[in-house]
């Protein structure tokens, strides 16, 4: 940008100025248009859009040779604009009469040089009646509908013309000076441009021995009151000068302190073309704080803090529900105990072989012998909504029924309730609501039964497969029994059998050969038995398998489990949109950093063209 | 009726509609709404009150309202027959009504409570642009002809609407126009169509005032088509009609100076005469005033009240919360605590219900011995029993359960509250309720309470069921020795049966126990049954219970929570019920006063 050309003259500045506000109102509206996660305010999106537009026109004037000043009449029905535009314009140009409201459609006084497609497309449906005085060349007056009669419509079509003005002229008469909705108008647009008072009717206005203000006191002071210490402030007699300049003098002599003449020196000469590039430099300026202000109201909070806050107040409370959801599925499974206690028994007894196998699997059989009765037994009593076990064991179905049985009787409810605890937390913690509700609840919607269920059967199987295939030292245990079991039942049968048959083979006629004959087949089976009675022990009492036991296993693991996906699900969410936030933030900053840019560019050539002035160009 | 009542009913509606008033001008954009609030209030305190309290009706009130500058006070010259009002080049310089009246004429003042409602009598002549809650009395030395008008009314100048600085006195010269027997509305040229005026106009319009529009400012030569102008532009578009129009045109100051004189007294003669032909005779013209005021009241009471309408539908909103938190509560209560529920004491029942049936004294021997022959069964029900009963699932403690279902509730409620209390201030009454926890550890202490009583019904409950179950039997000897009876014929019947099929033989000792068995086990079964039904009863019962001494009084105070504790919406909830009845009941007073009074109406 130091490459610039340095100018003496303010006319280049504005126009390189006009690619500059292009580029940046292309990028407000890129903003404008993007998807925001965090809501903004439909007030503050309509400002922008304005800004947006306003930044468009600027650029539009900023091209042409030289800018026109838009110089805009405004006030209420009846004070005067159309004759002060006629007084000015020495003619009926504007219909003035009692018969109002006479300015439906607004007069645009231009000079006959400029052509009208140059006008902003908003001037160009208007009434249009062009002059040829020079002294009023490069501005165009528009004389506006009124602000406050019962034709609305006339309200929103001033409303509609206002951001296209560089000067306001704010026309008051003895009655309107202090009506409240010109005021209200002036007041939400002079921070936006440059304002100017007509008090018109000034001849009414002198009362002799009254107790109030005068007009032109009171309404001063309340543009003091606004900031305006030194208003650009006309008293006027529009009607004496049309009079005037149709030849008619009705009305005598003009009041002392009448100023339609300074009015008229002060829009010919006193605007300038210094004059008018240094308003068109401050709307612009003007243009830019506002953009600022409003991105500044619009940018997100930084929620990064809160949203760790949040975070770890969360956790805690999945951690809770976790453990009750881990309570509410395994109190699901209780009534299932033996069949669970079953399974795990046939799944552990799997790996031995030969005899104890055998021994084994008809000791479970008998043991168990209800769980895969039950089930063919119709007329036994059974738990109301009682799952169907099918006697072959089905871990997915058998899950499946159990969390469906758990969902409908708590854990939906539980979950609802999950979702509206989180969000009362993440608003104690001061994050903002709007931004939480909608991923949570979708959170707790999702299918939470299918999330139970895949939860409770990985930790069936796993705490199955701790129970067959061991680790650590359980495992050393483990084999040892194993080997134990398999080698040695057959191994004691045999020496039995040997022992036996060594004994009857050397004592033959010792004892009576057919009570022997019981002893070698029995005695052997006996021993074999009690042996294996005792290995049953030993498993039993080194390898326990009871409910009791595998229940703290699976409660741990169920927790652990759940907490898990309840955390991966719900504990992101803050960190999330607090991030997606940011990002948004970034966005407004660096909108605003470009503002600011530009605004710094446009005070440094604003100075070096002071400067120019300054030095006599 | 008698004047008590009446006062009483008068002070209340004005209360209650200026209450409104109020409320109304705390939330955005119905200012408009507000104005029609206190006319309404204005009308029924200043009007309708005194002629209903046996008021005389002199005197009459004309009052003359109208832009800032567009003349008001030329126009009570006019009428008083004297430079009495101060013409201000100020635009807004009146602050205050300012009430005139005849040099020695006494003004009889209604002395009722609540006239004029907020505004104070000023004793000290003050300047017109005092601008606090305030009127005066001006008196004013008049020519003949206004001080036959003066003999009736007092002129009542007031101050602009249009001005910034308007919105804080509109209410001063709305409290003056309820009072109005006579309006006098003034339009300068400037002014004749601005829509505040005109909107101004068409609400007292609207309240049945008779309106004479008078348009001042305009040339002399512009008048009539300045007048006819106005009636197709203003006039033709409201929704009564102005009674007269007239035009007075622009002035000079000199001219003005002396009314009584010159070209102004014409137009002054005029004015003086329509003023004069609406007040007469007096009583005639107060009766209209109160007849139309009742009537617009009454027809209008539900616009009024509309301004409430987003209270209401806020609260109902509520209530639907609320209803939604309660459903919830009571099926979680259900599913997690009831269903699995099984009420022990049953099961004790059944066992005192099946020895009750066991028969006494001499019968105790055939009991005993059947009880023998049953050995076998009883066996291998005891290890059917224990190996196929299921284990049950442990149920949750009661309290625990419907704590958490309580905190959801009001998780839920405050959920709902944070969401929406951008919405309407009852959800951030809520809100507010919620974060200081006033309204939670309120609803745990109401909890408490319901709990407690809960708890005592319940104990009864269970007891009473599960006892009556066998007490009944006990008492009623018949019924039990019938029974027993019964059972006895069916061992007989099956022992019987089983050897007269088969004859005596080895294979009686298996079948006679099975038969006795078989008997056995189908009292026990039916028995079980009965129960059964009786324990499902009893969870129904006990739902019942709950809801009606937790859910239902925890609901009802929940939705109640916002409009209680004198907080806003319980004095909402006041006016909008009495508003509409004391209306009507004022309007009857009215018909019944005037019908007495025998003025046609």
């Amino acid at each position: 940008m130091s490459t610039e050309t340095m100018t003496s003259h303010a006319e280049p500045v504005l126009r390189t100025l006009a690619p500059l506000l292009t580029r940046l109102e292309r990028s407000v509206r890129h903003w404008l248009d993007a998807k925001h996660l965090y809501p903004r305010k439909i007030v503050t999106l309509a400002t922008l859009e304005g800004l947006a537009d306003d930044l468009k026109r600027q650029a539009e004037q900023l091209k042409a040779e030289q800018p026109l000043l838009c110089i805009m009449l405004m006030g209420g029905t009846g004070v005067g604009k159309s004759s002060l535009l006629n007084a000015l314009a020495g003619g009926a140009i504007a219909k003035a009469s009692f018969a109002r409201p006479t300015t439906m459609d607004p007069v645009v006084y231009y000079h006959e040089s400029v052509k009208p497609e140059k006008f902003d497309p908003v001037l160009r449906t208007c009434h249009l009646a062009s002059h040829d005085r020079m002294p009023l060349q490069h501005k165009i007056i528009v004389d506006t509908p009124d602000v406050d009669s019962t034709h609305l419509k006339n309200r929103d079509k001033l409303l509609q013309l206002l951001p296209v003005a560089d000067v306001v002229i704010y026309v008051g008469s003895s009655e309107k000076y202090h009506d409240s909705i010109g005021h209200e108008i002036f007041k939400q647009q002079r921070k936006r441009r440059a304002f100017g008072f007509v008090l018109n009717k000034w001849d009414r206005c002198l009362h002799n021995n009254t107790q109030g203000l005068r007009p032109d006191e009171d309404w001063l002071n309340d543009l003091k009151n606004e900031g305006f210490t030194q208003p650009r402030f006309f008293r006027t007699v529009a009607q004496h000068w049309v009079d005037k300049a149709n030849g008619v003098s009705e009305n005598g002599e003009l009041p002392p302190g009448e100023q339609f003449l300074e009015l008229t020196e002060w829009l010919e000469q006193g605007l300038n073309r210094l004059e008018i590039d240094a308003i068109k430099v401050r709307g612009i300026n003007l243009t830019f704080e506002q953009l600022e202000r409003a991105l500044h109201e619009t940018a997100p909070p930084d929620l990064t803090d809160i949203s760790a806050r949040t975070r770890t107040s969360w956790e805690k409370l999945l951690d809770d529900e976790a453990h009750a959801s881990a309570d509410v599925l395994l109190n699901t499974l209780e009534p299932y105990q033996r069949e669970i206690e079953h399974h795990f028994t046939v799944e552990c007894y799997r790996r031995f072989r030969g005899l104890m196998s055998g021994y084994l699997t008809l000791i479970t059989k008998i043991k168990y012998a209800g769980t895969s009765l039950r089930d063919h037994l119709p007329f036994l009593p059974r738990p109301s909504a009682a799952v169907e076990t099918k006697s072959t064991w089905d871990v997915n179905q058998f899950t499946r029924a159990c969390t469906s049985v758990a969902g409908e009787r708590q854990l939906d409810a539980r979950t609802r309730a999950l979702s509206h605890r989180l969000l009362v937390e993440a608003d104690k913690n001061g994050f903002p609501l709007e931004l939480l509700n909608e991923p949570t609840e979708n959170a707790s919607k999702i299918d939470w039964r299918q999330r139970y269920a895949d939860a409770l059967m990985e930790v069936l199987q796993h705490v199955e497969q701790q129970w067959s295939k061991p680790t650590g030292p359980r495992r050393w245990i483990n084999g040892v029994i194993t080997i134990m079991a398999n080698v040695m039942p057959p191994l004691v049968l045999f020496a039995s059998y040997g022992l036996v048959l060594w004994n009857v083979f050397q004592l033959p006629g010792s004892g009576n050969m057919e009570l022997s004959l019981q002893t070698v087949l029995l005695v052997p089976l006996a021993i074999t038995l009690i042996f294996l009675v005792m290995l049953h022990l030993l498993i039993a009492v080194v390898l326990p398998l009871r409910w009791n036991r595998i229940r703290g296993e699976f409660h741990r693991e169920l927790e652990e489990r759940l907490n898990n996906a309840l955390s991966t699900t719900f504990a992101s969410i803050p960190k999330d949109r607090a991030d997606a936030l940011l990002e948004e933030r970034r966005d407004v900053e660096k909108l605003v950093a470009e503002v600011r840019e530009v605004a710094a560019w446009l005070e440094q050539r604003q100075q070096a063209a002071n400067i120019g002035v300054l030095y006599g160009n | 009726m008698n004047e008590t009542t009446s006062r009483a009913l008068v002070g209340q509606l004005s209360e209650d509609i200026s209450w409104l008033e109020q409320h109304c001008r705390q939330q955005k954009e119905t200012a408009l709404q507000a104005g029609q609030l206190r006319l309404a209030a204005a009308l029924v305190r200043n009007a309708i009150g005194p002629y209903l309290d046996g008021q005389a009706p002199i005197p009459l009130h004309v009052t003359v309202v109208g832009g800032a500058s567009s003349g008001k006070s030329t126009v009570v010259n006019l009428l008083a027959g004297a430079v009495a009002a101060e013409a201000n080049a100020q635009a807004g310089f009146t602050r205050h009504p300012v009430c005139y009246t005849n040099a020695n004429g006494a003004i009889s003042w209604p002395a009722h409570l609540g006239f004029l409602g907020p505004l104070i009598r000023l004793n000290e002549p003050a300047p017109s642009s005092l601008d606090q809650d305030v009127y005066q009395v001006r008196r004013v030395t008049s020519d003949t002809a206004s001080a036959s008008l003066l003999e009736n009314f007092v002129i009542w100048d007031c101050p602009d609407m249009t001005t910034w600085a308007a919105a804080g006195y509109i209410p001063r010269l709305l409290e003056i126009c309820g009072l109005t027997d006579v309006l006098v509305y003034v339009a300068s040229d400037e002014r004749y169509n601005d829509a505040i005026p005109t909107q101004f106009l068409q609400m007292l319009l609207e309240a049945g005032k008779p309106v004479i529009c008078t348009l001042t400012k305009m040339r002399a030569a512009d008048a009539e088509a300045f007048l006819e102008h106005f009636r197709a532009e203003v006039l033709s578009k409201m929704p009564g009609s102005a009674l007269n129009c007239m035009a007075i045109p622009f002035f000079t100051a000199q001219e003005l100076a002396n009314p009584t004189t010159g070209r102004v007294a014409e137009f002054r003669i005029k004015l003086l005469n329509q003023v004069s032909v609406l007040g007469y005779p007096p009583p005639v013209a107060r009766a209209r005033t109160v007849r139309l005021a009742a009537n617009y009241l009454v027809l209008h009471s539900e616009q009024l009240l509309s301004v409430a309408r987003d209270d209401l539908n806020a609260l109902e909103s509520w209530n639907a919360a609320v209803e939604a938190g309660r459903s919830e509560f009571e099926a979680r209560y259900r599913q997690e605590y009831l269903a699995t529920e099984k009420f022990r004491r049953f099961d004790e029942a059944l066992i005192r219900l099946i020895e009750l049936l066991e028969l006494p004294g001499v019968g105790k021997v055939v009991s005993n011995t059947l009880w023998v022959v049953r050995t076998p069964f009883r066996l291998v029900k005891g290890w059917v029993q224990q190996n196929l009963q299921r284990q049950e699932s442990v149920n949750q403690p009661e309290l625990p359960v419907l704590e958490t279902g309580l905190k959801g509730w009001l998780d839920f409620l405050r959920k709902e509250a944070l969401q929406r209390s951008d919405s309407h201030a009852v959800w951030a009454h809520i809100e507010k309720g919620f974060d200081n926890n006033q309204l939670p550890n309120q609803a745990k202490e109401k909890f408490q309470l319901g709990y407690r009583a809960f708890q005592l019904g319940l104990a009864n409950e269970v007891e009473r069921t599960a006892r009556s179950i066998y007490e009944e039997l006990e008492k009623n000897p018949v019924l039990l020795n019938t029974l027993r009876g019964s059972k006895l014929a069916l061992d007989a019947a099956s022992i019987g049966g089983v050897v007269l099929a088969g004859g005596l033989n080895i294979w009686d000792v298996v079948l006679i126990p099975l038969a006795a068995s078989v008997s056995q086990y189908l009292v026990e079964y039916l028995g079980a049954q009965y129960v059964e039904q009786q324990r499902e009863e009893t969870r129904n019962r006990q739902e019942a219970l709950m809801k009606e001494h937790l859910a239902q009084p925890l609901g009802e105070w929940l939705t109640s929570w916002p409009s209680t504790g004198g907080s806003t919406y319980e004095r909402l909830h006041q006016a909008l019920k009495r508003i509409p009845g004391n209306l009507q009941e004022l309007n009857e007073m009215v018909t019944g006063a005037l019908a007495r009074s025998g003025v046609a109406n």
